[in-house]
């Protein structure tokens, strides 16, 4: 009896179970796309969850010497995303495999088994097991999210391969908008004079991303192998860089393209996540405004960064992927050093426009690279090519924070005013944008020989 | 092949069900921009 539940739970996740039937509707895809890639965004709005994870003991005010530090709970986010760009990168073969219907729900099951495992580590008051949880399943279950709908999506939308990628990564970025709140309400209904509700959080957040990305699980379909949209004619000549032949993920990683798109991701992200991380701080130190207000530009950024994963890469089916990386490059670093301008006219509404537009750019450059490597890898395993790019965001996450932070800190520290802190760092990454720029240029069609 | 057609209440359905707490999340994100709204307007 239990074997034959098994046999049929397994049959029901394996791929050839989700070739769709002739007339399905491919519109059914990016809901099925956005429900997993949402749930797993939830851990950009991780911080919300810093200071009550620093007062477990004394929940008013942090214990000194028995309460978690900041710097010990930041762990969680950097050690879950590491895992995102190691699972990525050495499941994503076994992801185009296994189809995505059984990759979202073993995504589905690391996620929020990640999110129970760290429930019982706070109750335990045990950071080994928070970062167990949280960071390492949990990162599985990010890393095997992220990349299974991108490619599905891929696959179904040949006509606009930009937009497909747009709308799954729009997903993600949208995840920050709805983790955030999500979490603070569930603390907010949880808190007593004995608990600051994250134990408790946790587990109902467990539930309900488990729900939500299953139902993506059950919807989701892959289209047969011959199957191409209606009214779908091939480009004779396609751009110069757009593929028709496939490269395998082995071969791919030996390929220039494939570690110029590396550094183009790496160097997008890097001036990316600089600002998005320290917006709020930012903004108070440049220009002396309130918490309050700092707080409300953080949540304009997500917005951009949502939106701008769509726009920028719907865009690029029409521009073609590499135009609109130059774009990217190009804008983004002449935005950067238009920042301290802004900050020496004492201008907000500047630095705000300036900073949400570099963000919306940040956002596109994620979504835009699953269709420039599929312009120039093909289709067949885009999606384990696409999780070895994604150690690009892992190095990255790393990167940009710390160069922001060390650079503004070192000259904060050397008797620069606060509101000029940030001037070198913004040339930095306008500088970073410009070598981006460059190995944007540098790519190339993938040599013949290469082709599976 | 199989030939079924997707209902179309499905593919809507599918799409409420992820617009929701998008919707939701959009909604406070906006509120909570406000005050920053409000400092450059008032500048």
């Amino acid at each position: 009896m239990v074997l034959t539940c098994t046999s049929l739970v397994t049959s029901f996740l394996d791929r050839e179970r989700t070739i769709a039937a002739a007339e399905f509707n491919r519109w059914l895809v990016p809901p099925a796309a956005i429900a997993v890639q949402m749930c797993i965004g939830e851990i950009y709005g991780f911080s919300v969850f810093n200071v009550p994870l620093t007062r477990l003991i004394g929940i008013k005010t942090p214990v000194v010497g028995r309460d978690f530090t900041i710097p010990q709970v930041g762990w969680i986010y950097s050690i879950a995303l590491i895992m995102l760009g190691l699972s990525a990168a050495f499941l994503g073969k076994w992801v185009e495999r296994s189809g995505p219907r059984k990759t979202m729900v073993a995504s589905a099951c690391c996620f929020s088994g990640g999110l129970v495992v760290a429930s019982i580590g706070v109750g335990l008051h045990n950071l080994p097991i928070i970062y167990l949880g949280y960071g390492a399943i949990g990162g599985v279950g990010l890393g095997l999210g992220y990349i299974a709908p991108v490619s599905t999506l891929v696959k179904w939308f040949p006509d606009r391969p930009g937009m497909a990628t747009g709308m799954a990564i729009m997903g993600f970025g949208g995840g920050a908008l709805v983790g955030a709140p999500f979490g603070v309400e569930l603390m907010g209904h949880f808190k007593s004079a004995t608990s600051v509700g994250v134990r408790e959080a946790f587990l109902v957040m467990a539930a309900c991303y488990f729900v939500m990305m299953c139902f993506g699980a059950l919807i989701v379909r892959v289209p047969a192998p011959d199957w191409t949209p209606e009214g779908f004619v091939k480009v004779e000549k396609p751009r110069a860089l757009v593929s028709s032949s496939n490269v395998a993920a082995d071969v791919a990683i030996r390929t220039p393209q494939f570690w110029l798109l590396w550094a183009v991701l790496c160097l997008n992200v890097t001036a990316g996540i600089g600002i998005l991380g320290q917006a709020a701080l930012m903004c108070q130190d440049m220009f002396g405004v309130s918490p309050a207000v700092a707080g409300g530009f953080a949540g304009l950024l997500s917005i951009f960064n949502m939106g701008g994963r769509f726009l920028w890469s719907s865009a690029s089916d029409f521009t073609g992927r590499k135009a609109i990386y130059a774009v990217y490059f190009l804008l983004g670093s002449a935005l950067y050093v238009l920042i301290p301008f802004a900050q020496s006219r004492g201008s907000v509404a500047l630095f705000v426009a300036v900073t949400a537009v570099i963000i919306s750019m940040y956002g596109g450059g994620f979504a835009t690279v699953p269709a420039y490597l599929r312009d120039l890898f093909g289709v067949l395993q885009v999606g384990a090519i696409h999780g070895r790019l994604i150690t690009a965001w892992s190095m990255a996450a790393v990167l940009g924070p710390q160069l922001v932070n060390y650079v503004s800190t070192y000259r904060k520290e050397h008797g620069v005013p606060k509101a000029e802190a940030y001037t070198t760092t913004m040339y930095l990454m306008a500088g970073l944008l410009l070598v981006g720029l460059v190995c944007n240029l540098l790519v190339r069609p993938v040599d013949p020989r290469h082709h599976a | 092949m199989t030939t079924r057609k997707t209902p179309l209440a499905l593919v809507l359905l599918a799409w409420f069900v992820v617009a929701l707490p998008l919707g939701w999340g959009l909604y406070q994100s906006v509120m909570k921009s406000l005050p920053l709204l409000h400092h450059t307007d008032a500048r």
